[in-house]
């Protein structure tokens, strides 16, 4: 195995690039692009995880995420004095969390019983119905304005808005995450989770409870998604209907297509390449086109790679030596039963 | 293979000799724009933009000697979108000054975040959000334009008292600009003892107008509608098809040249023949310096609108203050642009409607008009002009303390009955 490197020393490496990284770039890279792509790649994360492990996708994490935003903001401190009821952050945090995983939980009771094309269905149903909710209530969500002015504690003398702070309280959420999400996979549970995402029927057969493991799934993908919304309402500082609109959670699910579901990784590199994009586009071409180019690079990328970034890295290691990561411990498969919007990196 | 290796070493040399990657020269001014060139309000972000070329271009894109180069961040009109816009602005672009938002709640939005980055100075553009500038402003804030409120300075007593109008219902797009739009309105007309019976309240971006229509009481004299964009036009369409039982008062954007402009059918122009309005900017007005804006202005866009819109004349106005503080001093930006935001406080626009100074909110005065919907001699609609009102004040002309006792723009502010 000349070669190529084993994944524990790219991923070594890899970590120790994502650490040094702000020594070295400008405020820029360091939120807009580190920042705001581990936020991404968080809420992504919680999409593969339950698609990926649960063969569940649901279009509804990112309102998950909107929700914890949205608690910070009602909870916390903000711009407006009439608005904000300025609970301790520590509170507030627990709070959003709190929320963020029962709304996973509630979301996860509504679709458990549909699968495939029909959980997308049900649970876009469910972010539009959070988007024109937030849109129009003036009590909680304060209508089209929504909050502004949210910044993030400084705590134990650390500013965390200071961009560099914040940078490493996004990579050390991120990774965090990652690891929890890929222990997670290991556990009886999450064994579990993946037989029953392969065939529902047998695991019922042997006596597991398929709606319960489904639901707690999409508790666990509520808690990581809203972890992201948390950090990224303190990243953007205010949270308004725009922040929740469908628009946003199809990015969610892009980014998962674009870095693949067969790993948890895929998340942050699928939303290190859409960020790249967003915010890189706009210099090759007319600024009132950029969208157009957007979508064309999504589209390319998703006609040759349709497994994603991942899957090709994925691809190029099978083809150096087959069988070196065992694919039913650390990369789900698609299975027969799952639902095909990815397409499963096993011949 | 040679020259395909040197296309790729000048593809390499060109990226990073772009204005985007390369340092700044010293002597170039980097000015961003915010301007919604998606969604609903992209007619109003293009016409911006048109605003701000115009007064550049006065200026032969030179201010005290140094280059102006303009970097665009395109929005969509939601809060987010401006404040990421921004965001690239100041960090990619480097950008000294930001002019815009276009959207009120974009600008209430920017506000927070120009707190947040005191080394840059932001003018607005046109978001007219009164709180902007009002209740808690940032100290790197200038806003030339009239907000909102003053925006309607006039439109209620004309109704009431012109037209005769007592009791109306309204239908207003659901956000900071719409409140501020629906209290300037009832502001006046609540006080000369008009009713306004139903509010009915819309998002922007709304398509379908039918279950609205239907709600829109019987009994009325007339309709206020406060519309934006799209929204007005698909709504004037709409209401003429189910056969647009009462005559409509209209808020400043709902009969703007960006929503005129796309009514073609005849028997949407008869129908919004005569509608009153009110307005910062009038197509027929006889005052000079305004008739040369309006000449300028159509000689350098001819493929733009048939007269600048409120957006147009916004973002001119700002633009043309950053100009003149600029020249006064000299260009200078350093000690985090303290000389500068002096003299931009100071500064007394030569705006196209007359003068146009700042308060000690650093929000501008200006000159409104009640204007009426006539048609021009080859059956384009344009707004007339009816009555000015020259330095209209931010709080209408009310002592601060007693305006402010009337309450943030909100869905429920001045209630009649």
């Amino acid at each position: 195995m000349t070669g190529s490197l084993s994944p524990k020393w790219t991923g070594t490496a890899f970590l120790a690039a994502l650490v040094l990284f702000p020594l070295f770039a400008t405020p820029f890279w360091i939120v807009q692009i580190g920042a705001q792509t581990m936020i991404l790649g968080i809420i992504a994360l919680s999409l593969v995880w339950l698609a990926g492990y649960g063969g569940m996708v649901s279009m509804a994490q990112l309102v998950t995420a909107g929700l914890a935003s949205y608690v910070v903001a009602y909870f916390g401190v903000q711009s407006d004095p009439a608005l904000g009821l300025r609970l301790p952050w520590g509170l507030n945090i627990v709070l959003a969390i709190a929320a963020g995983t029962a709304f996973g939980i509630a979301v996860g009771m509504i679709a458990v019983r549909c699968f495939g094309i029909y959980m997308i269905m049900i649970t876009l149903a469910i972010a539009v119905a959070f988007f024109y909710l937030a849109r129009q209530n003036m009590g909680f969500f304060n209508a089209y304005n929504g909050f502004h002015g949210i910044r993030a504690p400084a705590l134990f003398g650390l500013n965390l808005r200071d961009p560099i702070a914040f940078y490493y309280l996004c990579l050390l959420c991120g990774v965090t995450l990652f690891g929890f999400v890929v222990a997670a996979a290991r556990t009886p549970f999450g064994l579990a989770l993946q037989g029953i995402r392969d065939n529902p029927r047998r695991m019922q057969s042997l006596g597991y409870n398929v709606a319960v493991h489904r639901v707690l799934a999409f508790g666990i993908a509520g808690f990581i998604a809203a972890i992201g919304g948390v950090l990224r309402v303190w990243y953007a500082g205010s949270v308004s209907p725009g922040s929740v609109g469908v628009g946003s959670s199809i990015s969610i699910l892009m980014i998962a297509i674009l870095g693949g579901m067969t790993h948890p990784i895929g998340a942050f590199v699928g939303a290190l390449l859409f960020n790249l994009i967003q915010n890189f586009a706009i210099d090759f071409i007319d600024r009132e086109r950029f969208n157009t180019m957007i979508g064309i690079i999504l589209l390319a990328i998703i006609l040759f790679m349709p497994s994603g970034l991942v899957g090709i890295a994925d691809r190029l290691r099978q083809d150096d030596k087959r069988g070196d990561r065992p694919p039913r411990q650390t990369a789900p498969n698609a299975g027969k039963k799952s639902p095909n919007i990815r397409e499963g990196n096993h011949p | 293979m040679t020259s395909r290796r040197v296309f790729f070493a000048a593809m390499v040399a060109a990226t990073l000799a772009s204005p985007a990657w390369s340092q700044a020269p010293t002597e170039e001014l980097r000015v961003g724009v915010l301007a919604t060139l998606e969604g609903p309000l992209t007619s109003l972000g293009q016409e911006a933009m048109r605003g701000v070329r115009l007064a550049l271009s006065e200026a032969n894109n030179t201010v005290a000697g140094r280059r102006v180069t303009l970097f665009t961040g395109p929005t969509n009109a939601t809060p987010d979108s401006a404040i990421n816009a921004a965001r690239r602005l100041i960090e990619q672009d480097r950008v000294q000054i930001i002019i815009g938002p276009v959207s009120g709640t974009e600008g209430l939005a920017l506000v927070q975040f120009a707190k947040q980055n005191p080394g840059v100075t932001f003018i607005n553009g046109t978001a007219a959000a009164p709180e902007a500038t009002y209740r808690d402003p940032a100290e790197n804030f200038f806003r030339f334009n009239a907000d909102g409120v003053m925006w309607q300075a006039g439109l209620g007593t004309y109704a009431f008292q012109t037209k005769r109008y007592r009791r109306v219902a309204s239908l207003v797009n659901d956000y900071s600009f719409g409140w501020a739009q629906m209290k300037g309105f009832s502001l006046e007309f609540c006080r000369a003892g008009g009713a306004i019976v139903e509010r009915l309240w819309t998002p922007l971006g709304t398509t379908d107008f039918s279950s609205l229509i239907a709600r829109i009481p019987r009994n009325i004299d007339a309709l206020y509608v406060m519309l934006v964009g799209a929204d007005a036009t698909n709504f004037i369409t709409q209401y003429v098809q189910a056969g647009a039982p009462v005559p409509l008062i209209a808020g400043t954007n709902t009969v703007d040249q960006t929503v005129l402009a796309t009514l073609n059918r005849p028997r949407l122009r008869e129908f919004m023949m005569g509608t009153p309005s009110a307005s910062p900017v009038v197509d027929d007005w006889t005052n000079e310096r305004y008739q040369r804006f309006v000449a300028s202005y159509r000689k350098m866009f001819p493929d733009g609108l048939p007269a600048p819109a409120s957006a147009g004349l916004g973002y001119y106005l700002n633009t043309q203050a950053m100009i003149q503080a600029l020249g006064a001093v000299n260009g200078d930006l350093s000690g985090n642009q303290a000389r500068f935001r002096q003299a931009l406080a100071s500064t007394v626009v030569d705006g196209p409607a007359g003068p146009v100074r700042l308060d000690e909110n650093r929000q501008g005065n200006a000159t409104i008009f009640v204007t009426e919907v006539r048609a021009a001699q080859d059956g384009r609609l344009f707004n007339g002009f009816v009555q000015a009102f020259p330095n209209v004040t931010q709080s209408m002309g009310m002592p601060r303390e007693e305006f402010a006792r009337l309450g943030v723009p909100a869905r429920d502010t001045i209630q009649c009955p």
